[in-house]
């Protein structure tokens, strides 16, 4: 086994291998002790650091040990981003960037963000916050048949919607509150 | 010289240990106790008058650590509030090191099992990072930038509000 004294400099006297230099579990360890800002911008200094600051497992470690409670909004703009926000401090500590844009946060519930109007107005797209992986919903094959024709007609907007889990199944599911123009409101679930 | 008894925390006995480059230290074995490796080798009966041999310590690190261990292992249990600090005030000047002798410390203290020493040389790596720029972390830990041009400005655009140090930070109304 090389000595790290050998291993770790190469002839410009620069540090190179795996994580500059640094056991990849004492820099796991590093970087849970960071804040999600840190973490992030550690993302740009080389390639090794981003893997393992992006690494799902990381990510998911980093959200266990900062537990909130969080609150998440949709940046105030035209954007992509979700902000989640430390309620104690009133921060930023992350924000995620979806793909999905003109979205609204409908709701947080089961550490899952909803969110809703994109990209189409029936859609639903559940984003996890500790990882940044997003679900969109926008098919409507398991409507009730009693409101099938409300989706043809697309004369329905969302109004709101809920997200439950199954505990038998751990299956999520949603409940889309649907608003009939000029007519008041029907609960659809898919 | 047989060190596994009962009471080993208790035993004056001293520790024998030998570094990657061949210098010899001693400690009491309560000392090396705080090492999971040397505890075991220790219970093992491998600890003899030639010493344990450490072939990925160097001497530097290694003085550093037995040094650590023999003021840890003398303020064990029973410590006073002055005590405490006192050990609190000696962790904290002996942490001040450079980065290459942290690092060895991190690699050392891993690789030892020394629980007290990896927390304390991950949470002196972790202030070291915090709040500073990728540039000025390449330069504190002498690590070279492998990103092109192009990465690097998509991994400043994917997390652009991170980089927004100057700003304080947003608040809720």
């Amino acid at each position: 086994m090389a000595s790290p004294e050998t291993s770790r400099r190469d002839e410009d006297g620069q540090r190179v291998g795996q994580s500059a230099g640094l056991p990849l579990d004492a820099l796991f360890e590093i970087l849970l002790r960071l804040p999600a800002r840190d973490i992030c911008r550690l993302r740009a200094v080389c390639r090794s650091w981003r893997a393992l600051a992006s690494d799902r497992l990381f990510i998911e470690a980093h959200a266990a040990r900062y537990p909130g409670p969080y609150l998440a909004d949709n940046g105030g703009d035209e954007s992509c981003g979700v902000n989640i926000i430390d309620l104690s401090s009133g921060d930023v500590v992350k924000r995620i960037h979806t793909g999905v844009r003109d979205f609204r946060v409908q709701r947080t519930r089961l550490d899952l963000v909803c969110l809703v109007e994109a990209p189409s107005p029936l859609a639903v797209t559940v984003l996890n916050p500790a990882t940044g992986a997003t679900a969109t919903c926008s098919s409507a094959k398991r409507i009730s048949e009693d409101y099938e024709h409300l989706v043809v007609s697309s004369y329905v907007t969302m109004d709101s919607c809920a997200l439950g889990k199954v505990p038998s199944t751990g299956e999520y599911k949603a409940f889309r509150f649907l608003q009939e123009k000029a007519r008041p409101s029907c609960p659809c679930l898919f | 010289m047989a060190a596994a008894t009962d009471d080993a925390g208790d035993s004056n006995e001293m520790i024998r240990v030998v570094s990657s480059d061949g210098e010899h230290f001693e400690m009491p074995e309560a000392a090396a106790n705080l090492s999971l490796v040397l505890r075991h080798m220790i219970e093992d009966d491998c600890a003899d008058a030639a010493g344990i041999p450490l072939a990925v310590v160097a001497a530097k690190p290694l003085a550093k650590i037995v040094d650590y261990c023999t003021k840890h292992a003398a303020k064990s249990s029973g410590l006073t509030i002055e005590e405490a600090e006192e050990l609190k005030r000696f962790d904290a000047e002996f942490i001040e090191v450079d980065t290459d002798m942290l690092y060895d410390l991190l690699v050392a203290a891993d690789f030892m099992g020394v629980e007290g020493l990896s927390k304390l040389a991950v949470q002196r790596t972790a202030d070291l990072i915090k709040g500073k720029t990728p540039e000025q972390n390449r330069e504190t830990f002498g690590i070279v930038n492998d990103f092109t041009p192009e990465e690097e400005e998509e991994i400043c655009k994917e997390n652009e509000w991170a980089f927004q140090i100057t700003k304080p930070p947003s608040r809720l109304c």
